[in-house]
């Protein structure tokens, strides 16, 4: 039960020391990852997770500047490194407006992660930064679609919504384009987490989950009968019977019956991550599929790219929060190109809930005045909890010293940027050591490889296997500097629960007792309230408000949508939010009727049901809808550019306000009779 | 209390039974009202208090005087089947409905040494046996073959334990539905209630008997284990009924009712809802951690064909004389996908219950089809 320097994991054998101190970009989550011995990604492709070459990972990656994804791919042939990298065909072979894409994802072999522990490797000429993500099952084949030859239909192309979310009922009558007709008004559905191969082929240019079209869906919504869910059963629906789903609410809140719908379905997150941070690789090839389904159906009437909104109601709380990570710099490259194109290109992602969750710490950092941020791990934690602190743009970092101590645990010893440790506690002789633990402080991080973050790592508080096993209470995180430092930020990721998933994570906070929750706290000077939820930062807490932004919405392009109380107006007091150094939300949109109905209905799954539902996700669909009357100056607090870095990409198309989105609940639908 | 209301020491206790009206809302409460009112009562006797017995004894004397012989009166008219049903308790016509039902029931099935060999698929059989007035042998009404357990147990866990994750969105039905007397599912469709509905109540229930009888025999044949001997972490929701798994006793009924419902009404839209319905009691037992699907998927193909048997013999007079469709079901021929499939097309097979009156059904029949023209 000690800490040690990182050092070399078993499987892959990297020295992640060295690429911990590299200048090239590391990825902490790979690197934890390694220390957990991968067993999450093994296990889907050999079941006794012992054999590290047969797994595939799915890796973000973005092109080094000046160079593109399409060049990457003719290289990976050249250089004969095909067998350890395989760029999915739909960025190989992208629209034409996309031809100058410097991102993607990408299945890679662990000798992808060997080759780039090599600084000097030639991979490094192209490849600028990765991030792993969550495993996914990679399929053999790829499907490839020839476009069709000639216009199949005729008139005005109709607008395409993409909503990319979990448990979205294709059977339900409210997705209709008709009434009382047995159709849907999907043209095309991505399930990404239905591994078979057996009812369709996967999505053409990706090697996972299955596609389903509008015919299938139409013959299954037929073959079902008189009893809806029975729709499901083929393609495996099961979630999709409950009675809400998140998708569900989204899908009824964002679709207009005159648009074409585009779906993508995500992986259930539960199994491994409870963060959704690793995620990114589906969100993007999501964003990608729903590009390229619209681009086919206007295909089908022999014209170029219509309107399009995505709604990408999603998210977690740790990143950079300056727009630059990888997944919303890919956002905003793919809004920008196609507003090339299609100024009616839009993508819509809620701000957040997390608000008053006390995920976010911003402090400054004083010689001789180390920060101390109290870290509460909950017990009952089926998966791992992460802090990140990222530190701004050009700071001087070389006295930054980083240490934990963990409750009833020996202390880590101060960390420095280049460095790494972790907390290799002894188990079962049958298996790999595993980190209870880690402090991965690289040279540069891959999510912002131009500004320094160390990510704290706390293993499960529960297993049901004999793995050893991190101490639940508070972690201390000391971060001292040997010069002033301005403008620390600190983040607790998510780890919850998603809408009806199985409780596996549970959400670490920072544990400040300066931080003043509820107002009739005399600690509030010259306020003593009536017991409700303090929203704004009043107090001297290095807990703060603002800043707790979604991590993806920091970007430039994307529509970011908060949440207001229609009765009164006032933002719904969840409703996360921007600070000085990020922008706030374009939007606040209808979250909840009042205060004594903290919710808005929306579609259950069930044709014309209705459920109540709370959240910035519900705010952000209903924008979605309104994409027609989102007019064309932003309001939102203009981002300062970081010192040394390029200014925010310049919008070619058109950047809406909206003073609010009144909330319009799904449309009642007459019961339809399908048998008489 | 007693003397209150003069004839009230009867009345009062007439009373009491008009609270328990009340508590049915509706029905029987309307009788009881009056005796609530403090009139005749609802309840003609107090067999069992001492103080009524006593009252009645010294009433008699007081009142009866000596028997006249010349002055008697008439019995009610016996002359048809109807006079003589209406004459009788719920409870006695029921006797009389199951002995007509199961006197015409036979069964056949593998006895436990048949159960040994995993891979064995044996087959049950539901006979309907001719009266006495009839020469011919018992003829086939269902039969059911166990799937190849070993083949197909992985695949049903893992879909018990998928369903699983439906708990928290079904529980209230889950429990609502562990009675299969779930009349308030069906009322919620139909408007079926017991001032109204009378006879069809009383029908229904005889269906549900007979229902009952044959579930468990086609239970105890298959010995099938329930999902929670399989695996610590299925964990069922509410406690696992004490017989087999296969067939799914809900499916069976759920079916059955909807099919005799159905018909009641005249199989318009409502039927389609009843169909839904059934499926969805039947799959609340998979979300609940006691059935397999294959379980609700035989139960579907016994529930419509036992619904249907039911109805021919209600209705053989009037009727197509005893035939009715079946549906046999063969766990090993239907596990295409595994999952229970409501929307899959059955496919009948003709069949006839032969010499199949049943007098007092037959009449209890059209008056149950009059509660609803």
């Amino acid at each position: 039960m000690t800490w040690r320097h990182v050092g070399v994991a078993p499987l892959e054998g990297i020295d992640w020391d060295r690429v911990i101190k590299s200048q090239r970009p590391a990825d902490p989550a790979t690197i934890w990852a390694a220390h957990g011995g991968w067993s999450e990604w093994m296990a889907l492709y050999d079941r006794k997770a012992k054999s590290i070459e047969a797994t595939w990972f799915p890796v973000l990656i973005e092109i080094c500047d000046t160079r593109t994804v399409v060049g990457f791919a003719a290289e990976v042939v050249r250089a004969k490194w095909t067998g350890i990298i395989e760029i999915p065909n739909a960025y190989v072979s992208p629209p034409a407006y996309l031809r100058k894409s410097r991102f993607c994802t990408a299945f890679v072999r662990a000798s992808f992660f060997i080759e780039l522990a090599n600084p000097e490797s030639g991979l490094w000429d192209w490849v600028g930064r990765y991030q792993l993500s969550a495993p996914i099952s990679r399929r053999e084949a790829e499907s490839v679609e020839a476009p069709p030859a000639a216009a199949t239909r005729s008139g005005a192309v109709p607008a395409v919504e993409g909503v990319i979310d979990d448990g979205l009922p294709f059977a339900n009558a409210n997705l209709r384009p008709d009434s009382g007709g047995l159709g849907t008004g999907i043209r095309y559905f991505w399930n990404q987490g239905d591994p078979r191969n057996t009812v369709r082929p996967n999505a053409p240019g990706f090697r996972y989950g299955t596609e389903y079209q509008a015919k299938d869906l139409v013959k299954w919504i037929r073959d079902a009968g008189p009893d809806e869910e029975a729709a499901y059963l083929v393609p495996r629906q099961i979630r999709t019977r409950r009675r809400a789903t998140h998708g569900a609410a989204v899908l009824g809140l964002a679709h207009d019956p005159a648009s074409a719908l585009v779906c993508v379905q995500l992986p259930d997150a539960t199994s491994v991550d409870t963060s959704g941070a690793s995620l990114g690789v589906c969100a993007l090839d999501g964003l990608r599929y729903i590009f390229a389904r619209a681009d086919a159906i206007a295909g089908d009437y022999r014209q170029g790219p219509g309107p399009l909104t995505v709604t990408l109601s999603y998210g977690y709380a740790a990143g950079p929060h300056d727009g630059q990570s990888l997944i919303e710099a890919a956002i905003d490259e793919m809004i920008m190109a196609r507003r090339g194109v299609q100024v009616l290109t839009n993508v819509v992602i809620p701000a957040g809930n997390s608000r008053l969750s006390r995920m976010h710490a911003n402090f400054d950092l004083k010689v001789g005045a180390p920060r101390r941020l109290q870290w509460r791990i909950l017990p009952d934690d089926l998966t791992p909890s992460f802090v990140e602190i990222w530190f701004p743009a050009g700071a001087n970092m070389s006295g930054v010293k980083i240490s934990v101590d963990a409750p009833g645990a020996l202390a880590s010893g101060k960390v420095s940027r280049g460095e790494g440790r972790v907390w290799v506690a002894g188990q079962a002789a049958s298996a790999a050591p595993k980190a209870v633990a880690a402090i991965i402080f690289p040279f540069r991080p891959s999510g912002q490889p131009d500004r320094a973050m160390a990510m704290i790592a706390a293993g499960s508080t529960r297993s049901f296997t004999d793995e050893a096993l991190a101490p639940c209470g508070i972690w201390t995180i000391t971060v001292s500097s040997a010069a002033s430092i301005k403008g620390v930020h600190a983040w607790v990721q998510r780890d919850d629960a998603a809408f009806g998933f199985v409780r596996r994570g549970r959400q670490s906070f920072f544990d400040d007792p300066d931080y003043v929750r509820f107002d009739d706290d005399v600690r509030i000077k010259g306020k003593r309230g009536v017991g409700l939820p303090v929203v704004e930062d009043k107090d001297k807490s290095y807990v703060k408000r603002a800043g707790t932004l979604n991590a993806i919405a920091t970007g430039d392009l994307a529509i970011v949508v908060g949440g207001f109380r229609e009765s009164d107006g006032s933002e719904v007091p969840y409703s996360s939010t921007g600070d000085d150094s990020m922008r706030s939300p374009a939007v606040l949109a209808c979250a909840a009727t009042s205060a004594a109905l903290p919710n808005i209905l929306a579609g259950g799954t069930h044709s014309a049901s209705l459920v109540a539902v709370a959240g910035t996700s519900f705010a952000a669909a209903g924008v979605a809808r309104e994409k027609g009357k989102i007019p064309s100056t932003a309001k939102r607090v203009p981002r300062k550019p970081p010192p040394g870095k390029k200014p925010p990409v310049k919008n070619p198309g058109t950047q809406p306000v909206m003073a609010g989105v009144p909330h319009v609940p799904p449309r009642p639908m007459e019961p339809v009779c399908r048998y008489p | 209390m007693a003397g209150i209301g003069g004839i009230g020491g009867i009345g009062g206790i007439g009373g009491i039974g008009g609270i328990g009206g009340i508590g049915g809302i509706g029905g029987i409460g309307g009788i009881g009202g009056i005796g609530g009112i403090g009139g005749i009562g609802s309840v003609a006797y107090a067999e069992g208090s001492s103080l009524g017995v006593d009252a009645l004894i010294r009433h008699h004397d007081g009142t009866a005087g000596k028997l006249d012989l010349t002055k008697l009166r008439k019995p009610r008219a016996r002359d048809e089947i109807g006079k003589q049903l209406l004459a009788l308790d719920a409870k006695v016509r029921a006797a009389i409905f199951d002995m007509e039902i199961a006197s015409r029931l036979a069964f056949g099935g593998p006895g436990p040494k048949d159960l040994v060999d995993a891979k064995a698929t044996p087959t049950a059989t539901l006979y309907h046996r001719a009266g006495p007035s009839a020469a011919t042998a018992a003829t086939e009404i269902i039969a059911i073959t166990a799937p190849v357990w070993d083949d197909i147990i992985k695949q049903q866990l893992g879909l018990v334990h998928d369903y699983s994750f439906l708990r928290d969105d079904r529980a209230s039905e889950i429990l609502a539905q562990m009675n299969p007397a779930i009349g308030m599912f069906w009322a919620c469709v139909t408007d079926l209630n017991p001032a109204t509905h009378s006879r069809t109540f009383e029908l229904l229930d005889s269906a549900l008997r007979m229902a009952n009888l044959v579930e468990m025999q086609f239970k105890l044949a298959f010995s099938a284990p329930r999902p929670i001997e399989y695996s610590p972490q299925i964990q069922p929701l509410i406690g696992t009924p004490r017989h087999g798994s296969y067939p799914s006793g809900h499916a069976t009924e759920a079916f059955m009712i909807a099919h005799i419902l159905g018909t009641l009404l005249g199989h318009g839209p409502t039927n389609d809802v009843m169909q839904t319905q059934a499926a969805r009691i039947a799959t609340n037992r998979t979300v609940a951690g006691l059935h397999f699907p294959i379980d609700s998927s035989a139960g579907r193909a016994l529930g419509n064909t036992l619904g249907r048997y039911f109805l021919a013999r209600c209705d053989a007079p009037s009727g197509n004389g005893g035939a009715f469709d079946a549906f046999d079901f063969d766990g090993k021929t239907d596990t295409a996908h595994g999952d229970f499939n409501p929307a899959r097309k059955l496919t009948s097979i003709a069949r006839k219950a032969a010499d199949a009156h049943a007098p007092a059904l037959n009449w209890f029949w059209r008056k149950a089809k009059e509660e609803w023209q």
